[in-house]
């Protein structure tokens, strides 16, 4: 008889709590914590839908709270594309922010003594090209940099091979080149100094500076 | 009888002021510049006496003594005798020919000595030299020089020169001078040195970035690649007028230059055409000539000082190596097949040898190569990344940039890689030298 009371109580407990759970992400953040801090780095910035199916995985005590686990993880699986929807305006916002603080739209980054752009950089240059649409009076500098290695002179050229690859991937996109100059620093302007491979990649990169 | 008598008397005397004649001309070889492993010549070179000094307990005779040790030892012919072993009593004026007990020189082993004598009156210092051969008790140089306090050290290694080109029969280089890029303003701007680090001086004002110095074959003037008006353009400084002319300001990168061994022209690389190549511009008529055409990058083009053939880095193969190719743009030459990346090419004024960067194991090193890229030779090793070799004017000596203390500094050494020694201050960070040609 306790075990059944148990179950009811927690059961309701559970619902209230799916009920409240189903707003903005920062209610669910702090009930969440209120109820066991192991589930911190699950808990994302995303509304959450706890679906009926949980209440399948509910008979035991302790699995009560892998149970929770696991609803989320669902949850979050089916919610994916409610969440796109609602994080993309906040990319944007990310990039007007960053030109409005440091002039510049996302940098994108290259590998040792290539020009060429990566496929894990395409994306920051579509993200870049669709910001310079979305603003057509902009104008922008594209600098060419390179690490500390190699002949300085060299560099100067691969920078401005850099430079003008990157140009063309957003001519490409579809910006029209009179907006784009590019010019080479080589590796005379470092992002940073050490001599290590962490910041030589960071040194390897083209910049989108928007021109006073 | 008696006539077959004088006649051979005569003959013998004939024979006799002949080969002493002979002894007496300068037929001597003291050093042979090109034998593999001449013996260091061991020289006796006690302080130099102040004659008079206007500054009681002056520095200035200890300081030119050091001047003209260090140049005289770093040329590597020398082994300098220590003072503790010489018996010459330094309380006596031993000056002259005449004056000098060679034997008090020979018996510690002594084949050379010198003499000095300086004098500072105010500002102005007056430096009396003297080389002597102790085996021939023999005077062979004499020398007096005046100047000013800062031209001092000048001096000093004028002596030095002139002890060389006896010895050995070829010029020195112990007065030339270094250019170099340098942070020590918090910008990358353009200084000049004396080829041992002393004697700083600023070149470029404009707190911009500022590259690659290139001296004209004449001494006279600078060229260098300077963001000073935005884009990396290209400017000839005259040292002594302060007149500068911008050579080429083309769309893109106008960088990497060098003057022809004649002066009348720079090779240099331009990306106006949408893509790094070589070009060559005619100083006067400011008309380019383009030197080469591919799809890879070409940069960093050095002169043969016959003004016949370019060496310069191509990464047409895939990665960067050097290459020769004719002044006309034909015979184009493959001459590096090993190591990641080679760069900066320097060809060597005595025609004969190419000094490169090599990276290998993650570092780069100074190599170096005959002409036709046979015979590599790694220069230095274990030493951080050094870079950008640059000859002095005789073909001796080799200044490169080097990482090797923390923090990039200049660095000189022979050509085979002995004596490596940094010339420049700690702390701040230096690169790109570039060595003079001789000083007139």
């Amino acid at each position: 008889m306790n075990k059944n009371r148990l179950f009811v109580v927690i059961g309701a407990l559970f619902l209230a709590l799916s009920i409240a759970s189903y707003g903005c992400a920062k209610k669910v953040v702090k009930e969440e914590e209120g109820m066991g801090a192991a589930k911190k780095e699950e808990i994302k910035a995303e509304p959450k839908r706890v679906e009926p199916a949980v209440e399948k995985k509910a008979p035991k005590e302790e699995p009560m709270m892998e149970a929770k686990v696991e609803a989320k993880v669902e949850a979050e699986a089916k919610a994916e594309a409610k969440a796109e929807k609602m994080a993309k305006p906040e990319t944007k916002d990310e990039l007007s922010a960053l030109v409005e603080k440091e002039g510049k739209l996302f940098s994108i980054y290259f590998d040792f003594d290539k020009f060429s752009i990566r496929d894990d950089m395409k994306p920051v240059l579509e993200k870049d090209a669709e910001w310079l649409k979305k603003n057509p009076a902009v104008k922008i500098k594209i600098e060419g940099h390179c690490d500390e290695r190699g002949s300085d002179e060299y560099n100067l050229a691969l920078g401005d091979r850099r430079a003008n690859s990157a140009k063309k991937y957003l001519v490409n996109l579809g910006i029209d080149s009179n907006r784009i100059s590019a010019i080479s620093y080589g590796e005379e302007r470092p992002a940073c100094r050490e001599s290590n491979e962490s910041c030589w990649s960071k040194n390897r990169r083209s910049e989108f500076v928007v021109a006073k | 009888m008696r006539q077959i008598l004088i006649l051979t008397i005569l003959v013998t005397i004939l024979a006799a002021t002949i080969i002493g004649t002979a002894n007496h001309s300068h037929a001597k070889i003291y050093i042979d510049i090109n034998s593999p492993s001449s013996r260091r010549l061991p020289i006796a070179i006690p302080d130099f006496k102040m004659l008079e000094d206007s500054e009681p307990r002056g520095q200035i005779a200890a300081v030119l003594y050091d001047v003209l040790a260090q140049d005289l030892t770093y040329s590597g012919f020398f082994d300098i005798l220590d003072k503790k072993s010489y018996i010459e009593d330094p309380k006596q004026i031993r000056f002259t020919e005449r004056e000098i007990n060679f034997k008090d020189w020979s018996v510690i082993g002594a084949d050379l000595l010198i003499k000095g004598g300086v004098s500072l009156k105010e500002n102005e210092v007056t430096a009396e030299m003297r080389l002597f051969d102790v085996v021939l008790q023999k005077t062979l140089i004499i020398r007096r020089y005046t100047g000013k306090k800062v031209d001092a050290r000048r001096m000093m290694h004028k002596f030095a020169n002139e002890v060389i080109e006896l010895l050995t029969g070829e010029r020195g280089i112990f007065d030339t001078r270094m250019f170099f890029v340098s942070e020590a303003s918090g910008n990358k701007e353009i200084y000049v040195s004396d080829y041992d680090g002393h004697n700083v001086k600023q070149i470029t004002h404009n707190k911009s970035i500022n590259i690659s110095p290139q001296w004209s074959p004449d001494g006279k003037s600078i060229l260098y690649t300077s963001y000073k008006e935005g884009q990396p353009y290209l400017y000839i400084f005259e040292l002594y007028t302060g007149k500068e002319t911008r050579i080429s300001n083309y769309a893109g990168i106008n960088i990497g230059a060098r003057w022809s061994p004649t002066g009348r022209e720079i090779a240099l690389t331009l990306s106006k055409d949408g893509n790094p190549e070589l070009y060559i511009l005619d100083i006067e008529s400011k008309e380019v000539k383009r030197l080469t055409n591919n799809s890879g990058i070409d940069v960093s083009p050095a002169w043969a000082p016959d003004g016949k053939k370019i060496a310069f880095v191509s990464d047409i193969a895939g990665n960067p190596n050097i290459y020769v190719i004719d002044s006309d743009g034909a015979n184009l030459k493959r001459l590096t097949f090993e190591g990641k990346y080679n760069a900066s090419p320097a060809w060597s004024p005595k025609g004969d040898k190419i000094s490169f960067a090599r990276l290998n194991n993650g570092t780069f090193d100074i190599w170096v190569m005959n002409t036709d890229g046979s015979q590599q030779t790694q220069l230095t090793s274990d030493s951080g990344n050094n870079e950008n070799p640059s000859w002095s004017a005789n073909g001796r000596y080799i200044a490169f940039s080097s990482t090797r203390g923390g923090g990039s500094q200049i660095y000189i050494m022979r050509s085979d890689g002995i004596n490596q020694k940094k010339i420049t201050k700690e702390g701040i960070n230096q690169r790109n030298p570039s060595w003079s040609p001789f000083q007139r």
